[in-house]
């Protein structure tokens, strides 16, 4: 058996495994009741697309793919920090809303 | 050599994969996110170090093992604080938090009583003295 032909075998293996983890993090990501469980699991899929990105630095010997998983983290980190940032945001637009509406309503009672 | 190095590569990358499996495994097992997260920092950590110090062993010229390691730099610096800003949606959205985090109010009531009674040992003193 050639050391070509292990590495292969090695690589291949290690790449249908992430995807198959991937794929269970997406049906996490569909099923999960909040959406922090969401966010959550778009944040391991981009841990194990990253990981993947750098399997095939080796499976296809290009060194220019490191870079590519080294800007794909920084944009897995971005899209993580700006949902959060923007869910926070619309939830505490709508609380806010919410108690202006109420206060208001209570507003009228008080004045009839 | 080369195939020392193939072992060393094939052990740390497999380990990596069992972390990550181990990671995915408790994402679905948990029930609450903020227990979710904590399956979840499995794989940011573990995970990903182990996969990328095993793929960089046998990188195909120096400058990419380089860069490989630096995305575990990277990763390492950003996680936690993508972890917080989730942990800072979570709590702020979760309106029925209490039902479950009650590790966090036992202890605040614990702290509120344990400032109470000082208090109170503080004033008798006083008075004590007065």
């Amino acid at each position: 058996m050639s050391i070509d032909f292990a590495y292969r075998v090695l690589l291949a293996v290690t790449l249908g495994v992430l995807t198959l983890l991937a794929l269970a993090c997406l049906i996490r990501c569909i099923l999960g009741p909040r959406i922090s469980d969401r966010v959550l699991a778009i944040n391991l899929i981009g841990t194990l697309t990253v990981i993947m990105v750098a399997v095939t630095v080796l499976l296809l010997g290009e060194g220019y793919l490191a870079d590519i998983a080294l800007i794909y983290a920084m944009l897995s980190f971005l899209a993580v920090i700006l949902l959060s940032k923007v869910y926070t945001g619309i939830y505490e637009e709508h609380k806010h809303e919410e108690s202006l509406l109420a206060g208001q309503d209570g507003k009228k009672e008080a004045d009839v | 050599m080369e195939w020392i190095r193939f072992f060393l590569t094939a052990a740390l990358v497999l380990a990596g994969l069992v972390f990550c499996c181990i990671s995915v495994y408790g994402v679905f097992r948990f029930e609450y996110a903020a227990n979710r997260m904590h399956a979840a920092a499995i794989a940011d950590t573990m995970g990903i170090s182990l996969c990328m110090i095993g793929l960089a062993i046998s990188a195909p010229d120096f400058f990419s093992a380089f860069k490989i390691l630096l995305v575990v730099v990277f990763w390492w610096l950003s996680a936690p604080v993508a972890s917080h800003m989730l942990c800072r949606l979570e709590i702020k959205t979760d309106e029925q938090r209490d039902e479950y985090m009650t590790v966090h109010m036992d202890t605040l009531r614990q702290e509120r009583e344990a400032a109470a009674a000082a208090q109170e040992a503080a004033g008798e003193e006083k008075e004590g003295q007065a």
